[in-house]
C-alpha cells in the first residue's frame, strides 16, 4: 500500500467512517438535533467530493479499484445526489420526524456502495459494492412502515435484489471458469472462443437489468417507486441507476469489446422492448410516481440504443446519458418530494393541478426537468438523445433510430400532460395559505436544473477525455 | 456588424427572462417592457436591412463561433436576402401580436409576454441558423412556448389543439433529426470531416436511395409545418383555438418556417432527389390548394375559414417552390411574405371582432359595415388581397407562381387557377355574411380605436407596397433564387451527360 493508494481511497474512507460517525452521534448522552445530524452528513459528503479531486488518475489498486475520470465524475455525481437527498429528506414532511442517525448513515453507506461499484475493476469487488448499495435501500424503502405498501415495497425490493445478486454471482463464476480471473481487464485479455464469455456477461447483465428496471425485469419498479418515500425514490431512481449503468459500460464497452460486439443483437432487442413498454405503459398512467417509473424504463431503453450501436460514440453517448438521466430524474423527484403533503405524497396527477402557478420556482424546475426528460433543447436530455440516436445512425441502425424517435414523440405526450396540469388553473380557490418552501429545497432544485441546462449548452465538459 | 445577428436571437431571449424574473406580477411594466424589446428588435432588423447590400452574392452577414467542436457543431448564423426579409417579417409581426393582445389577454400578461419573446427568439434562430443542429435546436425551441400559448390562453378546446399541434410537428422534426444525423455521418465517412456546417454539407455525394430517404426526413418536418395536404389536420384546430396573437404567429411566421426550410435545406442539400420528388410535391401542393379552398367554402367559424384558406395559399407556395424556375421561386417567396402580412391582418381583425361580439360564427355576425366602417374597410382590403386582387400583395405572388408553373405543366397551372377562383368565392361570401346584410342588433358595437387602427394601417401599407412595387423585395430575393436555380441546371445537365 502506497501513499497514493491511500489518497485515492480517501473518499471511500471518509464515507465509511462518516457513516459510522453519524451512527455514533446517536449514543451521545446529549440530544443531537436532526438539523445537526443532517449538517454533519452533508459535510461528510462534501469532504468526500473534495477528496475525489485529489485523486491521481489514472490509477489502479491491486486490480480491485480503478480511478479514472469516469469514476471520478460519477462518484462526484453520487455524492451530489446524496447531498440533495439529505436536504430533501430533512424537509420532507413525512420523514422529518423519523429521520435520525440511522437514516442518514444508511444514505452514506449506500453512497459508499455506489462509489465502490462505479470504480470497481474486479467482479467480486463489484458484487461487494452492489450489496453495500442495495441493503441500505431495503430499509430506506420501508422506512415509514405505517405507510401503505411500504413493507411490501421493501420486501419486494429485497427479494428482487436477492435474485439479481444470484444472477450476478452466477455470471461471475462463469467468467471465472472462462478465464481464471475476476479482474475484468484480465477477463478481456483472455477471452476464449466459445459462447461462455457471452453467457457469463449476459447473466451479469440480467443481474444489473433488475437494478435498472430493464424490460423484462421491470415489474417491480412502479410499485416500489410508489411505495417508497419520495426522497428515497429520488435516490434509487437517479444515482443508483447511474452507478449500475457505469459499471455496465465499464465492463462491456471498456474491457470486453468482443463480448459487447457479440451481444449487440440482444442489446438491440432490449432497447426496443424497453422503449415501447416504458412509453406505452406511461401513456395512460395517472399516478405521477408510477408514470416517472415507466418513463425511466423507457430511458433505459434509449441508453441501450446507444449501447447497441457498438461504437465509441455509443459508449460516450451512454456515459453522457447516464449522467443526464440521473440529473433529470433527481430534478423531477425533488419537486415531487418538495410538494409532498404531511403524511403522504401527492399521488395522482390531479393533485398537482395548478401547483406550478402557486410555486413558480418549483413549476419552472419541473418544466425544465420534464422537458429535459422529453429531450428538448437546450437541455442535457436533448444532447443525450442526440448522441444516442447519432451513434445508432453511425452504426447503420436506421430502423432503431426511427423507433427511438417515434418513442420520443410518444413520450412527449405524457410529459406535456403533466406540465399542463401543473400550470392549469386550480379547480377552486381553496383559500389555503401557501406555505413558503424551505430554502434548502429551493437551492438544491435550482442547482440540479442549472446542471441540466448547463450540460445541455456545454456538453463538452463531459464528453471529452474518456478513454 | 456581424454580431448583430446574435443580438437578434439573444435580445428577445433575455427580454423574456427579464420579464419573468423582474415583473412577473406587474402587468403595466411587463407590457411596456415587452413592447420596448420587440420594437428594439424591429429597429435592429431594419438597421440590418439598411446596411445590407441587395446586389451582394449570397450571404450578407455571417457569424461563426465554435460550440461543440468534438462533434463539429458550430454556432453558425448567416443572413441572405431570403432570411433578411423573413427576419423583417418576424420582427414586425411580433410587436403587432403584442399590440393586438393589449387588452384581449385577460390574465398572466407578463408570462404571456415572455412566451411571445421566447417564440420570437426561436423563429429568428430558425431563419438565421446555418448549422444543422443549431437549426434543429431553434426549430424545437419555438415549439414549446407556442404550445403553452395555445394550451393556456386558447379557447374552449385548447388542450386538444395544443397536443395535436405539438405531436404533429414534433414527429416531423424528429424524423428530420434522424436525417440530419444520417447526412452528417455520410458526409463524415466520405470526407473525414464530421461537421453539421450547412456549407460543407451542401456538396455531399449521396447514394441514390439513401439520399431520397434523407430528403424525405427533412420534407416530413417541413411538410407538417407548412402544412402540406395529408399532414395538415393540426392547423385548423391550432389556429381556431389559439389566442389572436397565437394565430398571428402561427399563420404569419410558423408556417413560413416550413417553406423557408424547403428553400434553405431540402432543395439545396438534396437537389437530385428533390428534382425527382418535385412532381409529387407539386401534386401535393395542388391537392392542398383545392382541398383547403373547398373546405373553406363550408366553414361557419371565421377563424377556421381563414385557417383553411392558409392551407390553400401555402399550397401555392409549395407548388411554386417545386416548379423550380425563376418566376415560380420569386412568386413563392413573395407569396410567403404576402400571406404572412395579409393573414396576420385578417386574424387580427377577427380577434377584434371577437372581443366585441364574443363569437366567431358567421351566422351570428352580419351587417357590421354600418356600425363599424373602419373595421369593415380594413377587412375588405385584406380580403381582396387574400383573393389575389391585382395591385395587392398576394396577386404578385400567385401570378408569378402560376406563370412559372405554366412553363412546367399547363394542367397544374389550370388546377392552381381553380384554387384562386374558389378563393374568391369563399372570401367574398365570408365578407358578405359578416359585414353586409341585416344589421346585427347588438347595440354596443364600437369601431376601431387608435391602437387597433394603427396596427392595421401598418399592415395595409405593407400589403399595398408589396402589391404595387415589389421590386425592392425582389432585388433581395434574386441571389437566393439564382442559387437554387443553378442547382436545378447542374442536376439536369448532369443527368443528360450521364444518359449520353
Amino acid at each position: 500500500m502506497q501513499a497514493i493508494d491511500l489518497i485515492n481511497l480517501g473518499p471511500f474512507i471518509i464515507l465509511g467512517f462518516g457513516g459510522i460517525t453519524v451512527l455514533g452521534l446517536g449514543i451521545l448522552p446529549a440530544h443531537v438535533s436532526t438539523r445537526t445530524l443532517a449538517a454533519v452528513t452533508i459535510i461528510i459528503l462534501i469532504l468526500g467530493t473534495v477528496a475525489t479531486t485529489l485523486w491521481k488518475v489514472p490509477h489502479e489498486i491491486d486490480g480491485m479499484l480503478v480511478f479514472d475520470r469516469l469514476s471520478r465524475l460519477f462518484v462526484q455525481l453520487c455524492m451530489l445526489g446524496a447531498i440533495v437527498i439529505t436536504i430533501l429528506s430533512l424537509y420532507y414532511p413525512t420523514t422529518q420526524k423519523e429521520m435520525r442517525e440511522e437514516y442518514l448513515s444508511l444514505i452514506l453507506f449506500t453512497t459508499l456502495g455506489m462509489a465502490l461499484f462505479i470504480s470497481s475493476q474486479n467482479l467480486v469487488m463489484a458484487f461487494v459494492g452492489l450489496e453495500i448499495l442495495s441493503v441500505p435501500l431495503f430499509a430506506l424503502i420501508a422506512w415509514l412502515p405505517k405507510q401503505q405498501h411500504a413493507i411490501e415495497g421493501g420486501i419486494k425490493y429485497a427479494m428482487l435484489a436477492g435474485i439479481a445478486a444470484a444472477f450476478f454471482l452466477y455470471g461471475t463464476t462463469l467468467a471465472y471458469v472462462n478465464s481464471g480471473s475476476l479482474n475484468i481487464a484480465a477477463l478481456g485479455q483472455s477471452l476464449s472462443d466459445g459462447h461462455l464469455p457471452a453467457i457469463a456477461v449476459t447473466l451479469l447483465l440480467v443481474g444489473m437489468g433488475f437494478k435498472l428496471a430493464l424490460v423484462p425485469f421491470h415489474m417491480w419498479s412502479p410499485d416500489i417507486y410508489q411505495a417508497a418515500p419520495a426522497p428515497v425514490t429520488a435516490l434509487f431512481a437517479s444515482t443508483v441507476k447511474a452507478a449500475v449503468l457505469i459499471f455496465l459500460i465499464r465492463l462491456l464497452c471498456l474491457n470486453l469489446q468482443p463480448v459487447w460486439e457479440a451481444l449487440l443483437p440482444l442489446l438491440w432487442i432490449l432497447a426496443v422492448i424497453s422503449m415501447f413498454a416504458g412509453n406505452l405503459l406511461a401513456l395512460l398512467q395517472q399516478n405521477i410516481k408510477r408514470l416517472l417509473a415507466y418513463s425511466s424504463i423507457a430511458h433505459i431503453g434509449y441508453i441501450f440504443v446507444a449501447l447497441a450501436a457498438g461504437n465509441s460514440l455509443g459508449r460516450d453517448a451512454a456515459i453522457y446519458y447516464s449522467l443526464a438521466y440521473a440529473l433529470m430524474n433527481l430534478g423531477a423527484f425533488a419537486v415531487v418530494a418538495a410538494l409532498a403533503l404531511t403524511g403522504k405524497d401527492r399521488q395522482t396527477l390531479e393533485d398537482y393541478r395548478g401547483l406550478g402557478r402557486q410555486y413558480p420556482i418549483l413549476g419552472i424546475s419541473m418544466a425544465i426537468s420534464l422537458l429535459a426528460l422529453a429531450g428538448l433543447p437546450p437541455t442535457a436530455g436533448f444532447v443525450a438523445k442526440l448522441l444516442a440516436f447519432g451513434s445508432a445512425v453511425e452504426a447503420g441502425h436506421f430502423i432503431l433510430a426511427i423507433i427511438a424517435v417515434i418513442n420520443t414523440a410518444i413520450a412527449f405526450y405524457y410529459y406535456l400532460h403533466i406540465l399542463v396540469i401543473f400550470f392549469a388553473e386550480e379547480k377552486e380557490k381553496t383559500g389555503q395559505i401557501i406555505a413558503p418552501l424551505p430554502k434548502g429545497t429551493l437551492v438544491s432544485v435550482i442547482v440540479i436544473n442549472s446542471f441540466i441546462i448547463g450540460l445541455g449548452i456545454f456538453p463538452e465538459l463531459i464528453t471529452t477525455g474518456f478513454p | 456588424m456581424m454580431y448583430w445577428l446574435s443580438v437578434l436571437i439573444f435580445l428577445p431571449l433575455s427580454g423574456a427572462l427579464l420579464i419573468v424574473l423582474a415583473w412577473h406580477s406587474n402587468v403595466v411594466m411587463a407590457r411596456r417592457a415587452v413592447l420596448l424589446f420587440s420594437v428594439a428588435e424591429l429597429l435592429i432588423a431594419l438597421g440590418l436591412w439598411w446596411f445590407a447590400d441587395p446586389g451582394s452574392d449570397g450571404y450578407m452577414y455571417i457569424v461563426r463561433a465554435s460550440w461543440i467542436p468534438s462533434m463539429g457543431i458550430q454556432f453558425l448564423l448567416g443572413m441572405d436576402g431570403l432570411s433578411l426579409l423573413l427576419v423583417l417579417l418576424t420582427a414586425l409581426l411580433i410587436p403587432i401580436a403584442i399590440l393586438v393582445s393589449w387588452h384581449s389577454v385577460k390574465y398572466h400578461w407578463p408570462v404571456f409576454a415572455a412566451l411571445l419573446l421566447a417564440i420570437e427568439a426561436g423563429i429568428m434562430g430558425v431563419f438565421l441558423a446555418l448549422d444543422l443542429i443549431l437549426f434543429y435546436v431553434f426549430w424545437e425551441l419555438m415549439l414549446v412556448p407556442m404550445y403553452f400559448l395555445i394550451g393556456l390562453w386558447g379557447h374552449e378546446r385548447r388542450l386538444y389543439a395544443a397536443y395535436k399541434f405539438f405531436l404533429f410537428t414534433l414527429t416531423g422534426s424528429l424524423l428530420m433529426l434522424v436525417s440530419i444525423l444520417g447526412l452528417y455521418f455520410i458526409h463524415g465517412e466520405q470526407t473525414g470531416i464530421y461537421t453539421f456546417d450547412y456549407f460543407a454539407l451542401l456538396h455531399t455525394d449521396l447514394p441514390d436511395t439513401t439520399g431520397m430517404w434523407l430528403m424525405l426526413g427533412f420534407f416530413a418536418a417541413f411538410a407538417v409545418k407548412i402544412p402540406v395536404f395529408p399532414v395538415h389536420s393540426w392547423l385548423p384546430d391550432a389556429h381556431t383555438e389559439a389566442p389572436t396573437a397565437g394565430s398571428i404567429i402561427l399563420a404569419g411566421l410558423l408556417l413560413k418556417t416550413g417553406t423557408y426550410g424547403l428553400l434553405r435545406f431540402c432543395l439545396p442539400l438534396f437537389p437530385e432527389d428533390s428534382l425527382e420528388f418535385a412532381p409529387f410535391a407539386m401534386a401535393l401542393g395542388i391537392v392542398g390548394i383545392l382541398y383547403g379552398a373547398f373546405l373553406a367554402l363550408v366553414q361557419e367559424d371565421i377563424k377556421r375559414l381563414i385557417a383553411y384558406s392558409s392551407i390553400s395559399h401555402l399550397g401555392f407556395v409549395v407548388l411554386g417552390i417545386y416548379a423550380w424556375n425563376q418566376e415560380s421561386l420569386h412568386g413563392a417567396m413573395i407569396l410567403i411574405l404576402a400571406h404572412g402580412v395579409t393573414t396576420s391582418a385578417m386574424f387580427a381583425i377577427v380577434g377584434m371582432l371577437e372581443e366585441r361580439s364574443h363569437t366567431r360564427l358567421l351566422s351570428r355576425l352580419g351587417g357590421l359595415l354600418l356600425p363599424m366602417p373602419r373595421l369593415g374597410t380594413m377587412l375588405l382590403l385584406f380580403t381582396l388581397s387574400a383573393m389575389g386582387m391585382p395591385g395587392l400583395a398576394n396577386f404578385v405572388g400567385e401570378f408569378l407562381v402560376l406563370a412559372g408553373v405554366y412553363q412546367i405543366s399547363a394542367s397544374f397551372a389550370i388546377a392552381g387557377a381553380m384554387g384562386i377562383v374558389a378563393g374568391a368565392i369563399y372570401l367574398l361570401w365570408m365578407y358578405q355574411r359578416a359585414m353586409l346584410g341585416e344589421v346585427n342588433e347588438n347595440p354596443a358595437w364600437r369601431d376601431l380605436d387608435l391602437r387597433e387602427l394603427s396596427v392595421l394601417a401598418i399592415l395595409a401599407i405593407l400589403v399595398l407596397w408589396l402589391g404595387l412595387y415589389p421590386a425592392p423585395f425582389l432585388d433581395y430575393l434574386q441571389s437566393p433564387t439564382d442559387i437554387i436555380i443553378e442547382l436545378n441546371t447542374v442536376v439536369t445537365t448532369g443527368m443528360e451527360d450521364a444518359s449520353h
